[in-house]
């Protein structure tokens, strides 16, 4: 069969659609759709941000204050300046539309890379700033020896979920990009 | 823009270019299941571009762009998928398929273009729908040149496979 005889067959299913639509539903599910992405992300965003704040309250107002609080606090506002700079970042990509293929796999690149240096480098903006001020300010006070076990093992549970969640899901979406993306620009 | 508005704009797009999407749905989801879902995930992406739409580019021309980046990203995801998604029970499906059979080399077309690569189909998709080399290029963000190589390689290929099925000049 030639090309053209392909192009034929093809031109002739433009008589009749192939599927019919439920338009009753669509409408409802659209919307239904739309309002649920952006509002995981917002959910993620907002509430680790809010938490941020909150524990930031707690240590300003309750009890008296050491040095080691302002310490954690001033960390803990940096982190929720940092993940709101990434959220603004990431509402300006999702109303960009109309690229190209090769543009749309480039952005959506740029994201998994973004994506994948936080979380490579989650032990440096979290963890250790987090983690100085309240070893240091846990060493001040008289700690109870449990803990000694909690608070570490918090840290650790959190940076191996991180890892974790970057093993499982950006690395492979990174190299699965980064192929699609050979394809398309291969000459 | 209200939202009255865009949901006029979306149904007059929806009527004029549904076509358009069945066709990007067959070629990249083998199951109708699947088709539901991706016809969605287009959908949602359509609406959400509505307000950004310019008319610097014709409406089929945003829309293939929409339809197949939404595609190729949902490909790539969704082969995760299969081995552990639910099944599909009760679920209120958007897509039914007509009753009337599908012309048999239409669906042998479909089957040999699901079975070129994510990037290959899109291309074997604007060629076969009558874009020129230019706004493939544009579609796709490569050179027309490289939209050269690719179609010249795609065709052989496609010609190659037809030979193989004992496909001729007169159909089957």
């Amino acid at each position: 069969m030639e090309f053209e005889e392909m192009k034929k067959i093809w031109d002739a299913q433009n008589n009749e659609p192939m599927y019919a639509i439920n338009e009753e539903a669509l409408f409802r599910r659209i919307r239904a759709k739309s309002s649920r992405a952006s509002r995981i992300s917002n959910i993620n965003e907002i509430g680790l941000i809010l938490i941020v704040i909150v524990t930031s309250g707690i240590l300003l107002f309750v009890g008296n204050q050491s040095f080691y609080d302002y310490l954690s606090v001033f960390a803990l506002l940096s982190i929720g300046l940092y993940i709101w700079i990434g959220r603004v970042r990431r509402k300006k990509q999702e109303n960009q539309f109309g690229k190209s293929m090769l543009g749309e796999l480039d952005q959506a690149l740029a994201n998994v890379n973004y994506e994948t240096n936080r979380a490579k480098t989650f032990f440096w903006w979290f963890l250790l700033p987090v983690a100085i001020p309240a070893f240091l300010n846990m060493a001040q006070a008289g700690t109870p020896s449990w803990k000694w076990f909690v608070v570490p093992a918090a840290f650790v549970l959190s940076y191996f979920v991180v890892q974790w969640g970057l093993k499982r899901k950006q690395l492979p979406r990174k190299k699965e990009l980064e192929a699609l993306r050979n394809i398309l620009a291969e000459e | 823009m209200t939202e009255s508005e865009q949901q006029d704009i979306f149904e007059s797009w929806l009527s004029q270019h549904k076509g358009l999407l069945f066709k990007v749905i067959r070629a990249y989801a083998a199951t109708l299941p699947d088709q539901d879902d991706l016809f969605q995930e287009i959908l949602l992406q359509v609406w959400r571009s509505i307000p950004k739409f310019r008319q610097e580019s014709a409406v089929t021309t945003w829309l293939y762009r929409i339809a197949l980046n939404t595609a190729l990203k949902w490909n790539s995801k969704e082969q995760k998928y299969q081995e552990g998604r639910a099944p599909y029970v009760n679920m209120e499906y958007l897509l039914h398929e007509k009753e009337k059979p599908m012309d048999s080399r239409l669906a042998w077309l479909y089957e040999e273009i699901a079975g070129l690569h994510e990037v290959d189909r899109s291309l074997m998709l604007l060629l076969l729908d009558g874009f020129n080399y230019k706004e493939m290029a544009e579609i796709l963000g490569i050179t027309e040149s490289n939209v050269g190589v690719k179609v010249h390689r795609i065709k052989k290929q496609m010609i190659d496979r037809s030979k193989n099925q004992n496909y001729n000049y007169h159909g089957i």
